[in-house]
């Protein structure tokens, strides 16, 4: 399977890029910042030939050949050319389904695409329910089904954010991009880097993605305590994310937003009441050494790759700063193969422990590889494209 | 703080850092030249971010392992303290169930002697019903045969005379044989009459324990009644055996007053206790110990009490005999010296008509040692002492 990196500050960049291309891609994976038109950047993929798999973004990341890009306001993408057959995507609005019904809607679709799908999604980074979506697709694509992606970004304005094919775009829903893993090998890792220190918490009042107290304190009271803070405008939260126990492997919670008035804390995710947490700190080198290590081990499980897509969190570009370069530019050189990805509103995939889930300031690494034609041909039972 | 100053040791070389760059910036260099100053910007940017979330990351872990150890020292000085009370408790406990355990093993030991008395008092009771019925029953015979004796003994001293004018005449020797069957009758008849008495002696004291006390508690000065006893007692003691040597010693409570007993009855069991104790103490001198007879008798006032002692430096009571003492019939003494009623009277007196209390201490070969309470209610009306008719 051939693969490229596009990556350009606007739509004419992007079109004389395809133009220089020398293979012809079936697919593109897309992501632009909410300043270009979604449907107007698919428009260009479109009419190259290429079906879409896209989503706005904070951040968009392109990596080949020694050459590492960290931009705002473009747009970046992965084109590549697996057969039409082995691939298909599915764009799903909300049209008032919650976010499990989603899950389980492109679950189903999935499951019935392929007998073996391995999947790949992006959905509204402020109206979904991460742990949801995950939630449904796993209960009707079956527990094992390779499942990653990330919420779509709007550059932090917390306004309005896209996923979009080739077909559309919708601003509440998901997109399901399902490969035939028979054919294309999808796997990936969700790794993290920040290490737990100070006391076990327990969250004593929640309620979705807003935490009220924890250990019986306002949780904005506790991050300031901590932080060291004097003002409740100072709060860098996404520097000291929680990390949830979920009883066998942990997932991270960054706080998003204050609440003042209630002394409450908005997370990008949701935080079960009765849950116990800790803080997890650690400096910009200590991240990057710490996820390196778990990518490393990656990699040498799952041999080469094709192409590698990445949905690395929002608040992990906040906190690594200048040093998000050096971690993007490690992992390309891991396998050699074209990356590009975007800074997400979470991320989903399995940890280092083997589950998915859905998280936040992890980084989501996805190796592409199309197996060896005699196994092709098999497993597509799809009817409509 | 240790963290700032490591972020400002460094600062020095930081700034000579910056304006080495901005020096060669302004030098306006090459192309080539340009490409590296900006990745030693870089460099240097990514080197001060490094250096600010260091020092933050440092921050934030200091102030979480403050709080970590002070939630450790305050959860250690909750358990040391819940450990203090805890413990605390226990030994409350322990006490309280050791004095429990003591409170309930002295009410075991008195529910066992309760019980022991109460079997005794019913076996007293009920043998003392039953040697009253015999003794009734047996007493009119017996007085016939006393007196059918006593009439027999008139009628040979009248045959004798009546006979002795006719024997003169039929010759001496006819007459000496008449005559010696006269007396060995009169001597049969002698005998039948004395064992006769013996046997209404017994029978007399047996029916002491069924009479029903009739006396009538009186104020009495126990140390005079105790007195004229002892007296009885030994001359009594004199008057069967003249080999008898014991010496009585009394200690007397002068504070006693008048005490609220039966006094016929009481001295009746008085003189069993010390007329026993003069016994003991007179066949230790002549047994085992050797030593002088001695009977010391004492008397005090308790509280709600008068005690009475009786101790006599005799040969004791062993072990296996002193659960029997009180039953009726039984004795140590030699058979025909007692009659094993004395104890057993004493206790019917004591325990069953005075409400008191007859107990024993005793060490084999040294002393035995009587002890009654009767009880003496401090309410009880004072009456000056009856004088008891001197003896």
């Amino acid at each position: 399977m051939q693969s490229a990196i596009i990556s350009a500050p606007g739509p004419e960049a992007v079109k004389s890029a395809l133009q220089s291309l020398a293979f012809q891609p079936t697919v593109a994976l897309v992501f632009a910042s909410i300043t270009h038109s979604p449907e107007s950047v698919a428009q260009i993929f479109a009419q190259a030939g290429m079906q879409v798999f896209g989503a706005t973004s904070a951040g968009e990341i392109a990596v080949d050949r020694g050459a590492s890009t960290i931009a705002e306001r473009s747009i970046t993408a992965l084109v590549l050319d697996p057969p039409r057959s082995s691939f298909a995507t599915q764009l799903l609005p909300a049209n008032g389904r919650s976010s499990i019904e989603l899950g389980r809607v492109a679950g189903e679709w999935g499951a019935a695409t392929f007998l073996s799908p391995a999947l790949l999604v992006v959905a509204s980074g402020l109206t979904t329910d991460g742990e949801q979506l995950v939630q449904g697709i796993l209960e009707t694509a079956g527990p094992d089904v390779p499942l990653f992606g990330g919420l779509a970004g709007d550059d932090i304005r917390f306004k309005q954010t896209w996923v979009f094919d080739a077909q559309g775009a919708t601003d509440g829903g998901a997109l399901v991009l399902a490969f035939d893993s028979t054919r294309v090998a999808v796997s990936g890792v969700a790794t993290s880097g920040w290490t737990a220190v100070g006391p076990d918490m327990t969250v004593t009042s929640a309620t979705g993605n807003i935490v009220h107290t924890i250990d019986g304190q306002p949780a904005l009271d506790i991050y300031k305590e901590y932080l060291g803070l004097t003002n409740d405008s100072d709060i860098l939260i996404p520097e000291y994310p929680l990390q949830l126990d979920r009883g066998g492997h942990t997932v991270m919670r960054a706080a998003l937003l204050p609440e003042p008035a209630t002394r409450s804390l908005i997370y990008a995710g949701t935080v079960p009441q009765g849950a116990t947490v800790r803080f997890s700190c650690a400096s910009g080198i200590e991240i990057i050494d710490l996820a390196l290590e778990q990518v490393r081990q990656f990699r040498n499980q799952s041999g080469p790759a094709d192409a590698l897509v990445l949905f690395s969190c929002k608040g992990r570009h906040m906190a690594l700063g200048p040093l998000a370069e050096d971690e993007v530019a490690p992992i390309q050189a891991l396998w050699s193969a074209p990356l590009a990805g975007f800074y997400t509103y979470g991320e989903i995939g399995r940890g280092p422990e083997g589950q998915c889930d859905f998280h936040n300031e992890t980084c989501v690494v996805v190796a592409l590889k199309e197996r060896s034609t005699e196994t092709n041909g098999s497993g597509n039972r799809q009817v409509h494209a | 703080m240790p963290d700032n100053a490591m972020a400002s040791d460094i600062g020095p070389e930081l700034d000579v850092l910056r304006s080495a760059l901005e020096a060669l910036a302004a030098q306006g260099a090459s192309e080539e030249m340009s490409g590296h100053l900006a990745a030693i910007e870089k460099a240097y940017q990514k080197l001060l971010f490094s250096l600010d979330r260091a020092r933050k990351d440092k921050e934030v872990q200091f102030r979480l392992l403050t709080r970590t150890t002070t939630d450790l020292r305050t959860a250690l000085a909750e358990t040391e303290d819940r450990v203090r009370r805890r413990t605390r408790q226990l030994q409350e406990r322990t006490e309280e169930l050791g004095a429990s355990n003591q409170a309930l093993e002295q009410a075991l030991a008195d529910l066992k002697s309760m019980q022991a008395q109460l079997v005794h008092s019913e076996k007293m009771a009920s043998l003392g019903q039953l040697t009253a019925g015999i003794a009734h029953e047996i007493k009119n015979p017996l007085n016939f045969v006393i007196n059918f004796a006593e009439v027999s003994l008139d009628l040979i001293r009248e045959l004798r005379a009546e006979l002795r004018p006719m024997l003169a005449l039929a010759g001496s020797e006819r007459a000496s044989v008449a005559e010696e069957l006269l007396v060995d009758l009169e001597q049969n008849v002698g005998k039948v009459r004395e064992h006769g008495g013996r046997a209404d002696g017994i029978i007399r004291s047996m029916l002491l324990h069924s009479r029903g006390h009739s006396g009538t508690f009186q104020p009495t000065d126990l140390n005079q009644l105790l007195e004229e006893y002892a007296k009885l007692a030994y001359h009594g003691m004199r008057a069967q055996d003249s080999g008898f040597q014991v010496t009585i010693e009394t200690a007397l409570d002068p504070g006693l007053g008048a005490v609220n007993v039966v006094p016929q009855d009481l001295g009746r069991a008085l003189l069993n206790v010390i007329h026993n104790a003069c016994y003991a103490a007179d066949a230790g001198r002549r047994g085992n110990t050797g030593e002088p007879g001695l009977v010391l008798i004492s008397s005090r006032k308790l509280p709600q009490a008068v005690e009475v002692r009786v101790r006599d430096n005799g040969n004791g009571i062993p072990p296996e005999l002193r659960e029997k003492i009180f039953d009726p019939f039984f004795t140590t003494k030699p058979t025909g010296v007692g009659t094993g009623l004395g104890l057993s009277i004493a206790f019917e007196i004591v325990v069953h008509q005075h409400h008191g209390e007859i107990r024993v201490e005793t060490e084999p070969g040294k002393f035995t040692e009587f002890i009654l309470k009767i009880p003496q209610p401090v309410a009880a009306p004072a009456a000056t002492a009856a004088k008891p008719s001197a003896g």
